[in-house]
């Protein structure tokens, strides 16, 4: 019990809020339409007694079901039928995910592929991604696989995205690395798949390392998470996760 | 929050009070998490609902917030607020039952978990579950949305000495709630 204050931190971040996946939309749509209230829509999410109050609504409720998940969709049927502000929640997310990492643009793995000069490496125990991102603005050339949560993958905060995983070539240096951490932040020297590596648990978003020119390069996490970093044959790969050390460690290392 | 946010968040604020909805927007994707664990500990399964109506509150108060000075205190003093109105009556007197997230498959204690010793997190929520309303928001003002004591005397609208016996106090209370908890399972394992 030495330190209640810290087991009191960890599990902030473990209390089944809710997510608030649509909460910001949910808050535009309100503003935007002067709505009084929010409108409460049971799961499933179109409510029933709408569907007897009138053919309009019934209507709604078909167009509903014709665009399925896709909620650029949902929203301006919505908006269409003045339904501004009805919440729609708990379903998982139906956009491509990690749209708003700020990681590049959406490719193909192909593509990513033919975009960088090394061969790209996705943990066997991810398979494959749910979404794939190039970001050619860095000096380095960074290409993100992003995974959305599942049951054993936790969501990072309100994200939609459960697990991103970037690589970009480059190299770690510890003297580096810990001289310029952050307030707050902590980070371990560890050793993953025979590369170097470091750990660093949340609050450590700012990652420090060394570009093909041997220049000082900065990085910003792109999720508020945990984060493991490891190089090998001169590629970095970053993985950011809600995950424990051990759990991001298995993953590491079945990325071949 | 680091200094370049704290500045982007002084201009999303200036703009957001102009009535500019892209930026109010982005401010609720900045605190929106903070908001729902607050409004969690306070209004449980209807945190949502709370922190909704809260934002909703807060942009039509902008021209009451003072420039410059921090938002999400002020913001979270909107919050709890709601959240108070959100759980009235029948389910306030009925106690608040705060749960974890899913925790990985098979995961029963994650290593991170052990390395805390004797507190898991299943009893730790069991005992910030069964505090007083007031301990719950001060523990989560602090310890979940990461309140800083003179931001905390901000939300709670009192001085930061209060603050510093309050948050004293809401520990001490959860100490004693711990060993509460562990007391019976202790004897149970003596005689059994």
């Amino acid at each position: 019990m030495a330190d209640l204050e810290g087991a009191l931190r960890d599990l902030g971040e473990h209390l089944d809020a809710p997510a608030g996946t649509h909460l910001a939309a949910a808050v535009r749509h309100r503003l935007a339409d002067r709505a009084p209230a929010p409108q409460r829509i049971p799961a499933p999410p179109v409510a029933r007694r709408r569907v007897v109050l009138s053919s309009a609504a019934a209507f709604v409720v078909l167009v509903l079901s014709v665009v399925g998940f896709w909620a650029p969709a949902r929203e301006a049927v919505a908006d269409l039928f003045g339904l501004g502000g009805v919440r729609f929640s708990r379903e998982p997310s139906p956009v491509r995910p990690g749209e708003r990492l700020r990681v590049g643009r959406p490719v193909d793995l192909e593509e990513a592929r033919r975009r960088v000069d090394f061969p790209l490496a996705i943990p066997a125990r991810l398979g494959s991604p749910d979404a794939v991102y190039v970001d050619e603005a860095a000096s380095e050339t960074v290409v993100s696989f992003v995974y959305r949560p599942r049951p054993a993958i936790p969501e990072v905060r309100s994200t939609g995205v459960g697990f991103l995983v970037s690589q970009f070539g480059g190299r770690v240096d510890a003297a580096v690395m810990t001289k310029f951490l952050g307030p707050g932040s902590t980070i371990e020297p560890i050793s993953v798949a025979g590369g170097r590596g470091f750990w660093l648990p949340e609050p450590g978003h700012v990652v420090m390392y060394l570009d093909r020119r041997d220049e000082i390069q900065e990085d910003t996490a792109r999720l508020t998470a945990n984060v493991l970093l490891f190089e090998r044959d001169g590629v970095i790969t970053r993985l950011e996760s809600r995950l424990s050390r051990d759990e991001m460690l298995a993953i590491a290392a079945s990325t071949g | 929050m680091r200094g370049e946010d704290r500045l982007d968040e002084t201009e999303l604020v200036e703009q957001a009070k102009a009535g500019d909805l892209d930026a109010f927007e982005h401010l609720v994707v900045l605190h929106q998490r903070a908001a729902l664990q607050v409004a969690y500990v306070i209004a449980g399964s209807d945190a949502e609902d709370a922190a909704q109506e809260a934002f909703v509150k807060a942009f039509r108060a902008l021209g009451r917030f003072r420039s410059g000075s921090p938002f999400r205190p002020w913001l979270l003093r909107i919050v709890a607020n709601e959240a108070r109105n959100q759980r009235r009556g029948a389910a306030r007197r009925a106690g608040l039952a705060l749960r974890l997230a899913d925790v990985p498959a098979g995961v029963e204690r994650s290593p991170e978990e052990a390395a805390l010793g004797a507190i898991s997190r299943a009893e730790l929520v069991r005992a910030v579950s069964g505090l007083p309303e007031r301990d719950r928001l001060t523990l989560a003002y602090r310890y979940f949305a990461g309140l800083s004591e003179a931001e905390m005397a901000t939300a709670m609208s009192c001085r930061p000495g209060t603050v510093k016996s309050r948050l004293t106090r809401a520990l001490a209370r959860l100490r004693q709630a711990l060993s509460d908890q562990t007391a019976p399972q202790s004897s149970e394992a003596t005689h059994g």
